[in-house]
């Protein structure tokens, strides 16, 4: 080779530079076209085009950037780092984040008695499920000079608890105390458990329910009776993403399904209503089925992700109880478990329901058994002030109306309901009631009603038909006392699901209205 | 803008390149002249309209400061009324909140007279200012003027060089405006050059921080991670703008320009003044030829003077990087240095005696004052300087190391290994050494495709940290 040689390669390394360039720049053109159109036509300012425009370029549209952080988190792994982009490897090869500095836990502490103390005043077994965390609590795992304070914050809130007399079940002693422990429940790249913590948990969780109720039946706890199914190297939890498979290893898909046969209900109020076996109501096929490293979250793959509240249903099962999960993320997996066992099991995010205050729904829909159950990390987290929960009201019945049936049938249309010959007013709780739902016509997958102020929705329930024709029918509702003068509720019964009552008829039989008021003792 | 920025990487720098190289002459400057400006403006757009201002005037007063001729008196007065109007400007946008807290914080009686002012700083108005004065200072020793007012605009707003330097004399560029060539071997030069830059700024520089951040940033630290600390700044510093400095003279050359390196292996320097030459070229030049000079110099009559000049020099150092005492006081400490090594005739007697390990000894002294020097340079304010350097020394009564410092020590090990090793020819003498004598032999295309290869690779890496999210500010924007 002679003096091109050399040369020959700079040319080649610039183009090869300017190439790069064009082409990234050229697949991420909308990125900046978008915001200066906008900025052009005088939507935007100066400064929002600016901020736009970089936030795009730093976001998940940016074309080529999950291969990037990729790449970058391999190099960070080949230099030795540990420690990168806000996760820590652990010396068992598995990521984590961690916390270094002590909380006062005392507020949380004194909440959660007082709301233990509420359930008590309604005679409701209270249990609090500290979920395990990833770093253990008896093997270091960390490296040198890594201090990690998380599970010291949550052995403070439980001794705070204990002290207080709320009963606890520390899962941490079963799942997390030892490195092998954690390997066995957790993903190496996700902060969640693996199926097999989630599936052990909801074991656990059976065990301490029928220390209370000792009539409880253990029907599917058996892992014989699941079948259990693994795709490796399927998916990067929410740690792995923020420093790519290179550095940590990747997570497989990993999940049971019952072998026996299954016909059960889940509404996510406000968001979607799945009836059928197991799968159908539960699994979130999608997830299961692609591969996707940096877009796809699979721990999502029972429910699809967390909702306000989930009301699932399952009039077959053995026991007839119904339970409230004050949940967390790592809920997800355990409540579809537990439905299996239970008739009902009603799971509320207090980080996302709004409707009314955690207790003014326990009070309106008592459940039999309330589950509050938050992993250690919660404490750190801007999510932490959503779980300190109040004290609680009680309802006191004023009063109630019947309004004997309403039938409702789906036209052509697909929102098609009757109203209720209801006056509701402001400041008041309702309780309502029916003997049953009677299919007339169609196959829905449950009867939703709905309450209305004006023409904005305001609350709303799905009632499983088996259910109800089981068992009662009940839904507790308030009407807020801020109510302006002159606005009017009403109550709407649908044909089935809004936005599939087309060729429904419903006959709603022997309805009840209780109005009452929430009042503190 | 920030170079180390997605939005320049693909966005403006693409655009502005592409462009450029379809553009002939004039047009060309226009379109640069216009790109700069754009570049100016997206920071923040109001303080264009400072620098376009600074345009003017200088551009005025050196057509004003020529057509004097032979007018001595009328040139020195012109010429201190653009200093004057220069350095005014310079101090109600970068010193005035601090005169205005230094005074309140002194005389209390005043407090009432004197409100505090809160005055935004522009970004790179030291730079641009200071090249701005060296033209019109040249012009006035006879430099010819620049008549076209685009063209000078071009000069002290041209982006590569326009927020962090180098500072390029007017003398050095004024024919390159008018009369340069983009070539093949040229824009390859730039590209590497950039290259290397981006990634001394991202790999080095933006995580040698996390260290130095945390030290600098924490209480009851150990003395060890305060010392792991001060050189991981000191590295820092010097990827940060010496990236920066890469990166704007590699885009220089991209667009035809030359300008001259601004770093040179700095921390291999044997004196303090040895230092000075090779840290931060440009602005050390600046005051050398614009200061140091007019007031004599080291031909003065006597060690007294010598080390008013000096004074004056280090004094003005400090106080242009910045409007807080630390930076004052770390401009002092050099010219008290270079004022004993000047007086001693240190460097002479270095390089006459024939003992080594003196040599080196004042080589480890020489980095010693200049780490310590930038312990200073990063501290907030003097009463957190003076806390750092008691940890350091072990006046605070802290232990020597603890399991944190162990883990920064671990875990940035590479990252720092790395920064040292490249903070020396070491690499570079290594590559002339495997490409060999003969540039036309496979050796020289082996390893300039070994080097290629290594920084697009890195390239890439560096743009997924940006991806990442990482923190990525330049130090010497605050100038």
């Amino acid at each position: 080779m002679g003096i091109n040689g050399k040369r020959a390669v700079r040319m080649a390394g610039c183009a090869l530079f300017c190439l790069m360039v064009l082409v990234l720049a050229f697949w991420n053109r909308k990125l900046i076209l978008e915001p200066v159109t906008e900025f052009l036509r005088g939507n935007y300012g100066f400064e929002d085009m600016k901020k736009e425009v970089q936030e795009n370029y730093l976001d998940d549209r940016f074309r080529g950037k999950n291969e990037l952080i990729t790449l970058n988190g391999g190099y960070a792994r080949l230099q030795g780092r540990t420690r990168y982009n806000g996760v820590q490897l652990m010396k068992n090869g598995m990521i984590t984040s961690w916390t270094s500095k002590m909380m006062d836990t005392s507020d949380f502490a004194e909440s959660i008695s007082g709301f233990s103390r509420y359930l008590d005043r309604l005679g409701i077994p209270f249990l609090f499920v500290m979920e395990p965390f990833k770093i253990p609590t008896e093997e270091n795992l960390l490296p040198a000079g890594v201090t990690d304070r998380t599970n010291e914050i949550a052995d403070q809130a439980l001794a705070q608890l204990k002290e207080k007399e709320v009963p606890v079940l520390d899962l941490r002693e079963d799942m997390s105390r030892t490195g092998e422990m954690v390997r066995q429940y957790f993903y190496r790249t996700d902060h969640h458990w693996n199926v097999e913590g989630s599936f052990f948990a909801y074991q656990k969780i059976m065990e301490a329910i029928q220390e209370r109720f000792p009539d409880t039946k253990m029907t599917y706890t058996d892992r014989h009776l699941w079948e259990k199914t693994v795709v490796p190297n399927f998916w990067l939890g929410s740690d792995g993403r923020r420093v790519g498979p290179l550095y940590a290893g990747t997570d497989a898909l990993d999940y049971y399904l019952p072998s026996f046969e299954t016909e059960m209900s889940r509404y996510s109020i406000g968001v979607w209503t799945c009836k059928g076996n197991f799968r159908e109501a539960n699994m979130r096929e999608w997830l299961l089925e692609k591969s996707d490293y940096f877009n796809m979250d699979t721990y999502s793959r029972y429910l699809g992700g967390g909702y306000p509240l989930t009301l699932h249903r399952n009039a077959g099962a053995e026991n007839h109880r119904k339970i409230l999960i004050v949940r967390d993320s790592f809920v997800l997996p355990v409540e579809c478990f537990l439905s299996t066992e239970f008739t009902a099991v009603d799971v509320l995010d207090p980080r996302m329901y709004g409707v009314m205050s955690e207790t003014d729904y326990i009070a309106l829909n008592p459940p039999d058994l309330v589950l509050f159950m938050i992993y250690p990390e919660i404490f750190p987290s801007i999510y932490y002030p959503s779980y300190f929960l109040d004290e609680g009201k009680n309802l006191e019945i004023l009063g109630e109306s019947d309004f004997g049936d309403i039938q409702v049938s789906g036209t052509s249309g697909n929102a098609d309901y009757q109203l209720a010959p209801a006056s509701l007013e402001s400041g008041k709780s309702y309780v309502l009631t029916m003997k049953q739902i009677q299919v007339e016509r169609g196959e829905p997958d449950g009867a939703n009603i709905r309450l209305y102020r004006g023409e904005n929705l305001v609350d709303e329930t799905v009632l499983d038909i088996d259910y109800g024709n089981r068992y009662e029918h009940r839904w507790g509702f308030q009407i807020p006392d801020n109510a302006e003068e002159g606005e009017s509720y009403q109550l709407r019964f649908y044909a089935g699901v809004d936005g599939a009552t087309e060729n429904v008829q419903l006959d709603y039989q022997g309805i009840r209205l209780r109005e009452g008021v929430l009042k503190k003792p | 803008m920030l170079f180390s920025s997605m939005e320049f990487i693909f966005i403006f720098l693409p655009v502005c390149i592409s462009v450029n190289l379809l553009l002939r002459g004039r047009a060309r400057n226009y379109w640069l002249l216009l790109c700069s400006l754009l570049f100016y403006a997206w920071g923040e757009p109001s303080f264009v309209f400072v620098m376009i201002g600074s345009i003017a005037l200088n551009y005025g007063m050196a057509l004003l400061i020529e057509r004097c001729g032979n007018r001595s008196g009328w040139k020195k007065m012109l010429l201190t009324a653009d200093i004057a109007c220069n350095l005014s400007v310079l101090f109600i946008f970068k010193y005035l909140n601090f005169f205005t807290r230094t005074v309140r914080g002194w005389f209390p009686g005043l407090v009432p007279l004197i409100p505090q002012t809160s005055i935004l700083l522009p970004v790179g108005i030291s730079f641009f200012t200071f090249q701005a004065l060296s033209y019109v200072i040249d012009v006035y020793r006879g430099t010819k003027a620049q008549k076209n007012p685009f063209y000078l605009g071009l000069y002290i707003s041209l982006f590569p060089q326009l927020i962090a330097g180098p500072i390029v004399r007017y003398g050095t560029i004024a024919n390159q405006i008018e009369n340069r060539k983009i070539t093949v071997d040229g824009f390859s030069e730039g590209v590497l050059t950039l290259i290397r830059g981006f990634n001394k700024k991202i790999l080095l520089a933006n995580v040698l921080a996390e260290v130095a951040d945390y030290a600098f940033g924490t209480a009851g630290i150990t003395v060890g991670m305060a010392w792991l600390g001060a050189l991981c700044y000191m590295l820092q510093i010097y990827y940060d703008f010496g990236g920066y400095s890469d990166m704007a003279i590699g885009l220089g050359k991209m667009l035809g320009f030359q300008f001259e390196k601004n770093f040179d292996y700095p921390y291999i320097s044997r004196t303090v003044t040895e230092f000075w030459r090779r840290w931060h070229i440009s602005l050390g030049s600046w005051f050398r030829d614009y200061v140091y000079f007019p007031l004599g110099g080291s031909r003065v009559k006597s060690k007294a003077l010598l080390a008013r000049n000096l004074f004056v020099v280090w004094l003005l150092t400090g106080i242009w990087h910045g409007a807080e005492w630390t930076f004052i006081l770390w401009g002092l400490m050099y010219g008290l240095l270079i004022t004993g090594e000047k007086l001693g005739g240190i460097p002479a007697k270095l390089k006459s005696t024939g003992h080594r390990g003196i040599r080196t000894i004042y080589r480890m002294m020489t980095l010693l004052m200049v780490l310590l020097g930038w312990v200073l340079f990063r501290a907030s304010d003097l009463t957190q300087a003076a806390a750092y350097f008691r940890t350091m020394f072990g006046l605070n009564h802290v232990p020597l190391t603890d399991g944190t410092l162990t883990f920064y020590f671990k875990d940035y090990f590479s990252v720092l290994m790395t920064g040292l090793l490249c903070s020396t020819p070491l690499f570079a003498r290594l590559k002339d050494r495997l490409a060999g004598k003969n540039e036309k032999g496979a050796c020289a295309a082996g390893t300039e495709a070994a080097v290629w290869v290594i920084q697009l690779a890195l390239f890439l890496i560096s743009v997924g940290a940006l991806l990442m999210g990482a923190h990525n500010p330049f130090i010497y924007f605050n100038f």
